[in-house]
Formats: C-alpha cells, sequence, structure tokens
C-alpha cells in the first residue's frame, strides 16, 4: 500500500490534519479595522508611511480647493468644486483603505494577543521563605530567583524551572496540545514550566525564572500586537525604493506646470495631485505592512513564536538547513525489529542478555528491545530490586544493568561495547562487524549486546523515516535550499538514511560541537543556515544560526538563544518555516512589481487626458470619453485595487517550489505583465460607467 | 531645537510671508494677492514633502 505523503504546496499539509492551535476570537475584527482605519488618518500615524503620507497630504489640498476653487487662481470650465469634491473623496478613500489593510493585519495579531492575555491573571502565589514556611503573595511580586510551590489545579503563576517534583502539566493554554506534559526536574527537555499554564496533578516546587511582565507568554502578547515590530532589512530597502520613487515623482509633477504652459495646455492643481497619487506606488505603499503582519501572523498561527520580523524574513533567504535525524527526518522512536546472535550464541541467549541490559531503560527503544525479547520467550531471572541500572550518557554510549551475581549487562554502539569487552579481558568477534555492516545497510541502527567480557550479539533497531519528506527535500533543493542530516548514528546507517530520505550532506556519529562546527562553516561561505535545537547543549548552535527554531519542551537556555519557539516541539517544522518565509518575499516581490507595472496604464489614462489641448489625443489608446473622466477613472481603479489586493497580502501568494530564477520569471509573467494589462482593462471599464453616470 | 509640528508650522508660514510679496511682484499683479499667499504656501509644502521624503530616504529605519 502507498504510503500517505504531505500535500507539496501548503506548508504542514491542510490545516485539519495539524495540532491544535489556540482560535482567536476575530468577530469583530472589521469593524474594529473600519475604526481603526479612521484613527490612523492622524498625520502623527500618516507620517510613518511616506506613500500614504503624499496621498494624505494631496488629499487635504484638493479638499481645500473643494471649498474654494479658485484657491490656487482661475479655473476653467464648470462644476469644479463637484469635481475636486469627487477627486478629494476618492483620494480619501484610498488612504482609508491602505489604513483598513493595516489595520486587518494588526487586528488580527491582537485578537491573538487577547486570547493569549486572558490566560495571564494575577493570582495568589505559594512563596516558600528561607526558614521553610510558605507566604501568599501576589505572582506579580514575584521576582527571578524566588521559589514557589505550585498544587494541582494551581495557574502555574511565572515561567520557571523545576527543581522538585513531578507532576503533569497542562499546556495547551499557549501550544493548544490537550494531552498534559510529564514535568520533572533534572531532566533537559521537562524540566521548565510556563506562566499562564495548569498543574493538573501532584505538586512542583518552582525555581522563577522571569521577572514579572518579562515571562514567555508576556513576550508572546508583544510579539503577536505588533508592539515590537521594527521594519525587517528587506522592508527597509523597500521603504528607500518606494521613497525614492515618490521624490522622484514629486519632482516631475511639481516641475511640470512651466512646460505645460508653454505648449499652451495649462494644468490645474487638481490634475497635478492626481497625476502625482496615480504615479506614485500606493498599490504596495498601502500593502506593505500588512504584508509584513501578516507574515508574522502566518507563523503565529502556525503555533510558531518568531522574536522578530527579521526571523521570519531570513527563513525566506535561508540556504542551509541542518536537521537532526531523530524526530525531524526520521519517526522519533526507534524500535527493536531483530536480534542478530554472534560468536556462537544461539537467539534465546542473545534475546536474555538484551532483555537483562534493557530493563533498567525507560526509552522507547529500550522498551521495544524488552517487548522484543520477551516475545522470544525471555524473562527476567533476577531480582530487579537488587540489580542496578546503568543510565546511557553521550560519553559512554551504552547502557546496561549490574545483576545481582555481579554480572554486567551492556548494550549500546558496537564500538563501545567493543571497547567494554576488551576492558574486561575479552575479544570481537568477527561476525560482529558482518552483523554490524547488515544492520547498518539496512537504515537501521545497530546495538551490541554483551555479558561481562561476552558479546552475545546485535540488536537491529530499525528507524522509520517519515512519510513525504523525500518529496519536501526534493522541493527544498529545486529552490536552492542544501539540508545537512546530523546524527549520532554510524556512517554506513546515516548513508543510507540520507539517501533514502534525499538530504544532500550528512554528517554521522555528530556532537552538539559538531552543529556549531557546521552552522559556522556555511556561514563562512556567506549561507544563511536555519536548524532546530531543545537541549542547553544546542543554545550556541541556535544562537549561531540564522535562524534557530528552538522547541517549546526545550529548555530555557535553548529558547532564549533561539529566535523562534515552537510550540508544538515539531522539528520537521522548520522546513514548513522556510517556505513561508519565502511565500512573505515573494508576496511581497509579486505585489511591488504589479504596483510597478500599473503606472504605465496610469500613465497612459491622465497624460493625454491633462495635455488634450496639446494635439497627443493619439496617446489615448484606451479611448477614455474625456480628461476629466480619465483622471477619475485612473483614481479610482487606484484606489480600489487596494482592497482587492488586501486577501492576496494577508494570505500570500501561493507558494510554488521553484527557483530564484523561475520564480522572477513567473513574477514577472503574472504580475508584471498583469499589472500591465488589468489597468488598461479596468480604467476602460471604470471610465465607460463614469461617463454614463456624470457629465464630466 | 526640536522641530515640532507647531514650530514647523510657523516656520512655514514665516517663510511664506517672505515668499509671497515676491511671487506676488513677479507675476505682475496678474493674480490676485490671496492666490499669491496660497501659491506660496504650495510651493513650502512641495517642498517640505521633498525635504520629509529626503529624510525617509537617509533613515528609512525610523518610519
Amino acid at each position: 500500500m502507498r504510503q500517505p505523503t504531505l500535500p507539496l504546496k501548503q506548508p504542514g499539509g491542510p490545516r485539519e490534519q495539524r495540532k491544535h492551535t489556540p482560535k482567536p476570537d476575530k468577530t469583530d475584527l472589521y469593524k474594529r479595522a473600519c475604526i481603526e482605519a479612521f484613527r490612523k488618518l492622524d498625520p502623527r500615524v500618516m507620517v510613518k508611511n511616506p506613500v500614504m503620507f503624499v496621498v494624505w497630504v494631496g488629499t487635504v489640498i484638493t479638499a481645500l480647493l473643494t471649498v474654494n476653487p479658485t484657491l490656487f487662481g482661475p479655473t476653467d470650465g464648470d462644476g469644479a468644486a463637484v469635481y475636486n469634491a469627487l477627486i478629494t473623496l476618492i483620494l480619501f478613500l484610498t488612504v482609508l483603505f491602505a489604513n483598513f489593510a493595516e489595520a486587518v493585519a494588526e487586528g488580527r495579531g491582537k485578537a491573538q494577543a487577547d486570547a493569549l492575555r486572558s490566560t495571564r491573571s494575577d493570582t495568589v502565589a505559594r512563596r516558600l521563605l528561607a526558614n521553610g514556611s510558605i507566604e501568599e503573595v501576589s505572582s506579580t511580586s514575584l521576582r527571578r530567583g524566588d521559589r514557589i510551590k505550585v498544587v494541582a489545579g494551581d495557574l502555574i503563576p511565572v515561567d520557571g524551572e523545576v527543581i522538585e517534583g513531578v507532576a503533569s502539566v497542562d499546556e495547551s493554554a499557549i501550544t493548544g496540545e490537550s494531552a498534559p506534559v510529564l514535568k520533572e526536574p533534572g531532566s533537559d527537555v521537562a524540566s521548565s514550566v510556563t506562566g499562564g499554564t495548569r498543574i493538573i496533578s501532584d505538586e512542583l516546587i518552582l525555581q522563577v525564572t522571569s521577572d514579572p511582565g518579562k515571562g514567555f507568554i508576556d513576550r508572546m502578547i508583544a510579539l503577536v500586537e505588533g508592539a515590537e515590530r521594527t521594519k525587517t532589512p528587506n522592508e527597509i530597502a523597500l521603504t528607500v525604493l518606494l521613497a525614492v520613487l515618490t521624490l522622484v515623482f514629486l519632482i516631475v509633477v511639481a516641475t511640470l506646470p512651466p512646460p505645460a504652459n508653454y505648449v499652451n495646455s495649462p494644468v490645474g492643481i487638481t490634475i497635478l495631485i492626481a497625476l502625482l497619487v496615480a504615479l506614485i506606488p500606493t498599490t504596495i505603499g498601502g500593502l506593505l505592512s500588512a504584508i509584513g503582519i501578516a507574515g508574522m501572523d502566518r507563523v503565529a498561527q502556525f503555533n510558531v513564536v518568531a522574536t522578530s520580523g527579521r526571523a521570519v524574513e531570513a527563513c525566506g533567504d535561508i540556504n542551509t538547513l541542518v536537521l537532526d535525524k531523530t524526530g525531524t527526518i526520521t519517526l522519533g522512536n526507534r524500535l527493536a525489529e531483530e536480534f542478530i546472535p554472534v560468536n556462537g550464541h544461539s537467539l534465546e541467549e542473545v534475546a536474555l542478555v538484551a532483555l537483562a541490559a534493557s530493563v533498567f531503560d525507560t526509552t522507547p527503544e529500550g522498551k521495544s528491545i524488552v517487548r522484543l525479547a520477551e516475545k522470544l520467550g525471555a524473562t527476567v531471572s533476577f531480582n530487579k530490586d537488587e540489580a542496578e541500572g546503568v543510565e546511557f550518557s553521550a560519553r559512554t554510549r551504552m547502557s546496561g544493568t549490574n545483576l545481582p551475581n555481579g554480572n554486567e549487562a551492556r548494550k549500546g554502539a558496537v564500538d563501545a561495547i567493543r571497547g567494554f569487552v576488551r576492558s574486561r579481558g575479552g575479544t570481537a568477534p568477527a561476525e560482529l562487524d558482518q552483523a554490524y555492516e547488515r544492520v547498518s545497510r539496512l537504515g537501521g541502527t545497530p546495538l551490541a549486546v554483551c555479558q561481562n567480557s561476552d558479546i552475545y550479539g546485535v540488536i537491529y533497531l530499525k528507524d522509520i523515516i517519515k512519510p513525504g519528506i523525500k518529496e519536501r527535500f526534493d522541493q527544498l533543493r529545486r529552490m536552492g535550499v542544501r539540508t545537512v542530516m546530523l546524527t549520532g548514528d554510524n556512517r554506513i546507517t546515516a548513508s543510507v538514511i540520507a539517501a533514502e530520505a534525499g538530504v544532500d550532506d550528512f554528517i554521522a556519529e555528530a556532537t552538539p560541537e559538531d552543529k556549531i562546527h557546521v552552522i559556522q562553516t556555511e556561514q563562512a561561505q556567506g549561507k544563511l543556515v536555519a536548524m532546530t535545537g531543545d537541549g542547553t547543549n544546542d543554545a550556541p548552535a541556535l544562537a549561531q544560526a540564522n535562524v534557530g527554531l528552538a522547541m517549546n519542551s526545550g529548555t530555557q537556555a535553548a529558547k532564549e538563544a533561539a529566535n523562534m519557539v515552537d510550540l508544538d516541539s515539531d522539528p520537521t517544522k522548520l522546513i514548513d518555516l522556510v517556505t513561508i518565509g519565502k511565500q512573505l518575499l515573494m508576496t511581497r516581490g509579486a505585489l511591488t512589481t504589479f504596483s510597478l507595472a500599473n503606472d504605465i496604464a496610469k500613465y497612459f489614462a491622465i497624460i493625454p487626458a491633462m495635455f488634450a489641448a496639446a494635439g497627443i489625443g493619439a496617446l489615448n489608446v484606451m479611448g477614455l470619453s474625456s480628461p476629466r473622466t480619465a483622471v477619475l477613472s485612473a483614481l479610482i481603479y487606484n484606489a480600489l485595487i487596494i482592497p482587492a489586493l488586501i486577501p492576496l497580502a494577508l494570505k500570500g501568494i501561493q507558494f510554488r517550489p521553484l527557483t530564484a530564477n523561475q520564480l522572477l520569471q513567473r513574477n514577472i509573467l503574472i504580475y508584471g505583465l498583469g499589472g500591465i494589462i488589468a489597468p488598461f482593462v479596468a480604467i476602460k471599464v471604470i471610465d465607460v460607467g463614469v461617463s454614463a453616470i456624470t457629465s464630466f | 531645537m526640536k522641530p515640532t509640528l507647531p514650530k514647523i508650522l510657523l516656520m512655514g508660514l514665516l517663510v511664506n510671508a517672505a515668499i509671497t510679496p515676491v511671487l506676488y511682484a513677479a507675476t505682475g499683479s496678474v493674480i490676485p494677492r490671496g492666490t499669491a499667499y496660497a501659491l506660496g504656501l504650495l510651493g513650502i509644502v512641495v517642498v517640505g514633502l521633498a525635504i520629509y521624503l529626503v529624510v525617509v530616504i537617509v533613515q528609512p529605519e525610523k518610519f
């Protein structure tokens, strides 16, 4: 049967297939955005958007001309006041639509912030004093370093580190995941708790890790609300481009009257303002901030918290992805598939020693070894209370049990076990290498099993590659993103998995230090690198990477070093974030292209109208009825195109896994050529309508 | 001195008070005095917008 694959075009697949996301209340979104659009007319706010500020000033001037049409000199023709009033109204709507686009985008973030804010309330906390007694204080008076006690049913008041106790915590308020999470001290991934979550069983002693107002939820609220929103490098570059274009057109329009007078075709101030507004890139000027805010919002809806828009944007520019094998490329839990006896031992003997070495192992791998051994008839033949478990460590790379009779049962990396056996005076049989190679060639992880100086066999731990991951890597390759897999496995296993998953490069037997080394090497070649991590030892690499995605289940150090935190703790999301980042950049590029291409049609509408008396009627290619309707039509199109593009700006253009060149060609074809043709058609249609209902 | 909105408006009006008589004299009374003041102000607004746009180009991160 064919395994289901992830859809290629949408990050993470359809929404219902993803984990639950906290859903903000969006009922009054558009009503509030309308009110906000009027509030943003304040010149102190308008001045932040150069293109729209120029339109705003133009609106004020045309409004004055509506009140007094002869303000700047005599006017020709009748109905100048009505005409000026119409122009004023259209310009006003242009500004309002741009404000509305920004307000809708901001409103979505604010709604999410409100949903989060509801989880943060002032509660009573039990602070532990130095003498061991407990005093009840307000949660706002807790400071970093304080110790508090929380019991079942309590809302955890602040972010903290578990120092005593084991308890289940419901984190659904921030992650949306309803299954409770076990929290215990000392563990790398389960010892940090977040303020606003609820303890549902037992009790914990916590050490507070953040001062009031600086906790995880507070930071999340500030981010989604846009309070800390600063312009990203791309936005700054685009702002400069838009300001330059606006300045150039301002100079062009301001210096137009003398030549116009010279050709006996004097131009009124209203028409000059109309020309200026039609020529400056109002579409992208009005939608620019909405695109950026919507990009952040898409990331937040994906249950990822980005520390800045810069991080989201950097995702789109990533050249290299450094991925851990386990959990990202393969399904997290490797399961024991087979025991391979060596050294003349029987299958039953291997099962017996493997069981003995795994009775204290609580990892999914360890439990699967116990299950397989029991399936083969093996039973624990010693008193577990008298035996001693030996935990796995990155240094020894093995674990096992010291049996009551003095025997030492061990299982672990083949090299580590070989060393252990040698230290006990034994030797490794030649068959061990054959078994090791056989398992590795199947893409599995070989674990050797020994007792004292005798190697019994090899356990084949089967790794399952996530369905659809190969297609995702193909997609990334087409976009020019290189993937590097890091794994603690041996070279043969790593190469088999790498080939099966389709990654571009791999590093076998990797240590945490290798991660930072890979990142530095790639960055030295001028590349941007993204990676995921959850442990404290990942923190330096997370900080070094251009995009560091920390898991919410990870340590506080990892979360602080990273510039993004995934609330669902799913490392595969890094791939989706790259597509979201690229989508953001593509949307901005496409709308800029469209906005600039629109100028051509507007030029052909307004210039013949302005110089009608100069005998350039041949330029009126659209056959617009009169100079006045031509100007009105161009401005109406200019205003209406902004709300028409709001959904595209908020949703982002459809993502396609193509190379930069292919994307450029496609964008130029659709948004460039489309941007030239669409306004010709639209302005003509509007002109027919305007001339039918007015007498201009 | 920090340029606040009232100060900018005052400066604009003062500059206009200097420009308008020149404009009025140059046009040889073809345009009424009120129009000359309005045109002077319009010129100042245009120059002001140009200065504002130059500031945006130089310090884009502030906008």
